[in-house]
């Protein structure tokens, strides 16, 4: 069966109060090509330096084919790096930048001499080996980079944004050499990327990440086409994501319209989100279907058109067709069953409270918690809070405590419901907790949610 | 296509902005022009006439100059000999400079910006005070120490000598050090070197230019200096520098130590064209 090459349990790193992982666990498989994919701040390149061994985790165990490395010295590690803007040593050749390592490790002259030639044959830079690194372009210094890190034969090789200076043209043509390269190779790849298109072309497997947590594992595939949050749908190409509700078992509705679709398990008339991909709206003449608009506005981007439409209700819906339609026309818009994505909306708590003093909020006589809301003392408001924001922690470094009530298993975490005082909260997490146990729980200040009591007539 | 044109209009822009403010360099270049060119000139001037200044006498080409400081006695017992004894102080000051200078820069590379900063103004600090009350403060402390002595006079115009351009070693090499790429440093961790390694064929490569010019700006003002012999050594020791400044000093003199200077002056620019080789966009030079 498959192996385990790299195993990381209940990783946490915090800088200062800033938590920049938050109890991380992922294991990658031998010969996997594996992307960590997620906005600039989501912890990537953090996760990447520590299996490096640039940076320790504050707490977790990181291991490699089996054996614990947390303590394990980088230059000790089979593992090689391929380093955001390349870190060449300007010193020195472009030759002697790939035998660096050999050198290092002593291996005799004739054997670097061929390694060395191999690898630069592998990265079409045979011709370049006496040039400076300075007269090299920013595509050939990716090479250089590349046969430096191969030319040890690591067990894994880590690459950092390596793409991420080059112009999109030579982008494109490097991606499938990377992913030629893996595959001839067979090194376990480990890439960090913002760019969604280049984890969906060249991954085995992609982790979506946000703030320090895993949002969902899955092949390009399963991830382009069932997201599971609306931060997956939104962060993975172009999503058009509205209300909607699932009136029963395969039958959803948005837009005030019934579509088919595949999803059952959701309790009757549940509200959730629907998913629907620019390219698999299909537009149809306005009498076809109940879900009609008028297209308000196109761009035209070679290979199909954009296309803007403002549906009956005023919402606006983006369609890639190849065809091109006039401004102003109304048509109407239907889409197959299977691909209509449902998500479960986020779990949130909802609570009334009073503002006091410093934009603090008294929730109960047990819970108060800090915002950032300028209202002023003694406002009633509604507090809502996303049970995914609703930390557990140590009790010491907490806003208040709870008694844990009752675990239920989701898909990717848990629900953990605990009751504080005369309060009930929930939270969502991917640790394990037992019912029962007494924990700290807080909220960062930026989530807590307030709203003048009137202001929710409105919504 | 589009983008080439827009680094196109730029760079038309850039050029157009730079002969703009371009009269505001005229200042500097007359002032160069003044004090720098046409003193070189009456340096050149002197080193070949007989011109003197104080009786305004007849101007006659000669090469007697030249040949008093190759060819005479007091070229061999005392010229060349005080020029050998300066390169030998300044070799030995800017060794030591360099050995205890490097640390100190590689050190501060490494620290926070606020104990960096703290390291500055000490660095700095005495720079602030009068070059000339500092080496006074030299001989005092000989003095106390028991050091003035003919037999530690060498000793005591080094030590003088360190104190004074240590700042100009380090300074260079750290600026080179604090703009090294971290990555660079853990590229070579990542490739398998221990930390004695990575500085060795890493760091130390790599900050080359910073210590160059540290060598440069130690060694020639220590190879010119002539304040703190004269101060230490109770003008007993005598340096390049100080030849020069008595030629200068008394009357009479001028025609011979404009040749002392004019050698001095290649000197310095040898050495510049070796800073130059070591480091092309001059990035290192303060």
């Amino acid at each position: 069966m498959e192996k385990v090459l790299v195993d990381l349990k209940n990783i946490c790193q915090s800088f200062g109060d800033f938590e920049v992982l938050h109890d991380f666990n992922l294991q990658i498989m031998e010969n996997e090509f594996v992307t960590l994919l997620g906005p600039s701040g989501c912890g990537k390149t953090t996760l990447l330096r520590m299996i490096g061994g640039f940076d320790s985790p504050t707490s977790g165990e990181i291991y490699f084919d089996g054996k614990l490395i947390n303590d394990v010295e980088p230059n000790n590690r089979p593992i090689n790096t391929v380093f955001q803007k390349y870190a060449l040593f300007t010193h020195l050749n472009v030759f002697e930048n790939v035998a660096f390592g050999l050198k290092i490790k002593k291996v005799p002259k004739n054997e670097i001499e061929k390694r060395v030639m191999d690898a630069l044959k592998q990265v079409h830079l045979e011709e370049y080996r006496d040039r400076k690194i300075d007269q090299l372009s920013g595509g050939q210094q990716q090479r250089v980079a590349m046969a430096r890190a191969i030319v040890l034969k690591p067990k894994l090789l880590l690459l950092d944004e390596p793409l991420a200076a080059l112009d999109r043209k030579l982008r494109q043509d490097l991606r499938y050499e990377l992913k030629d390269m893996q595959r001839s190779l067979g090194i376990t790849f480990i890439y960090v990327t913002h760019d969604q298109e280049e984890a969906l072309t060249m991954s085995d497997t992609v982790v979506i990440m946000n703030e320090g947590r895993i949002l969902q594992i899955g092949s390009p595939e399963m991830i382009y086409n069932e997201p599971e949050t609306r931060f997956v749908a939104n962060f993975i190409g172009e999503s058009n994501i509205v209300d909607g509700q699932m009136i029963k078992d395969k039958v959803c509705m948005f837009e005030g319209v019934q579509f088919p679709c595949t999803y059952t398990g959701f309790s009757k008339n549940e509200e959730v989100d629907i998913v629907i991909r620019p390219e698999d709206f299909l537009i149809v003449n306005k009498n076809e279907s109940k879900l009609t608009g008028r297209i308000d506005s196109k761009t035209f981007q070679g290979a199909l058109h954009e296309i803007n439409i403002i549906d009956q209700n005023g919402t606006e819906l983006t369609v890639h067709t190849t065809k091109d339609y006039p401004l102003d026309l109304e048509v109407g818009l239907t889409v197959d069953p299977e691909n209509i994505t449902v998500m479960k909306k986020p779990g949130v708590n909802i609570y009334t409270g009073v503002m006091e003093e410093d934009g603090y909020v008294r929730i109960s006589d047990d819970i108060l918690l800090e915002t950032d809301s300028e209202l002023e003392e003694g406002t009633d408001v509604v507090v809502r809070i996303l049970t995914q924001d609703v930390l557990l922690d140590d009790i010491d470094e907490s806003d208040f405590e709870g008694t844990i009530e009752d675990i239920k298993k989701r898909d990717m975490y848990y629900d953990v419901y605990i009751k504080s005082g005369d309060k009930r909260i929930i939270s969502s997490t991917s640790k394990v907790h037992h019912v029962g146990e007494t924990t700290g729980i807080w909220v960062k200040k930026e989530k807590v949610v307030v709203n003048v009591e009137e202001d929710l007539s409105n919504e | 296509m589009n983008d080439i044109s827009q680094v196109i209009t730029q760079d038309t822009k850039r050029i157009k902005k730079l002969k703009k403010t371009k009269s505001f360099a005229i200042p500097y270049l007359v002032w160069m022009g003044i004090f720098l060119v046409v003193p070189m000139l009456i340096l050149i001037f002197l080193a070949f006439t007989t011109y003197d200044f104080s009786q305004n006498s007849e101007v006659h080409f000669t090469l007697s100059n030249w040949a008093y400081v190759f060819n005479s006695r007091y070229a061999v017992t005392v010229f060349w000999p005080s020029v050998f004894r300066s390169f030998y102080v300044s070799f030995i000051v800017t060794l030591i400079c360099l050995v205890i200078g490097y640390p100190v820069a590689y050190l501060m590379s490494k620290l926070k910006a606020k104990y960096r900063a703290l390291i500055m103004i000490f660095l700095s600090l005495p720079l602030w005070c009068n070059q000339v009350l500092r080496i006074i403060s030299w001989r005092t402390i000989f003095e106390i120490l028991g050091l003035n002595y003919n037999e530690f006079y060498i000793f005591n115009i080094i030590v003088a000598m360190v104190s004074m351009y240590l700042p100009f070693m380090i300074l260079p090499i750290y600026t080179v050090l604090e703009k090294l790429d971290k990555r660079v440093i853990e590229a070579s961790y990542d490739l398998g070197c221990s930390k004695i390694q990575s500085f060795f064929k890493v760091t130390l490569p790599l900050s080359l230019g910073g210590i160059v010019s540290g060598v440069i700006m130690t060694f020639l003002p220590s190879l010119t200096s002539f304040e703190v012999s004269d101060a230490v050594s109770y003008n007993t020791v005598l340096l390049l520098g100080n030849l020069i400044h008595a030629r200068f000093h008394g009357t009479g003199g001028y025609n011979i130590g404009s040749v002392f200077s004019i050698i001095t002056i290649v000197f310095t620019v040898v050495g510049f064209i070796l800073v130059l080789k070591v480091d092309k966009e001059g990035e290192t030079l303060i």
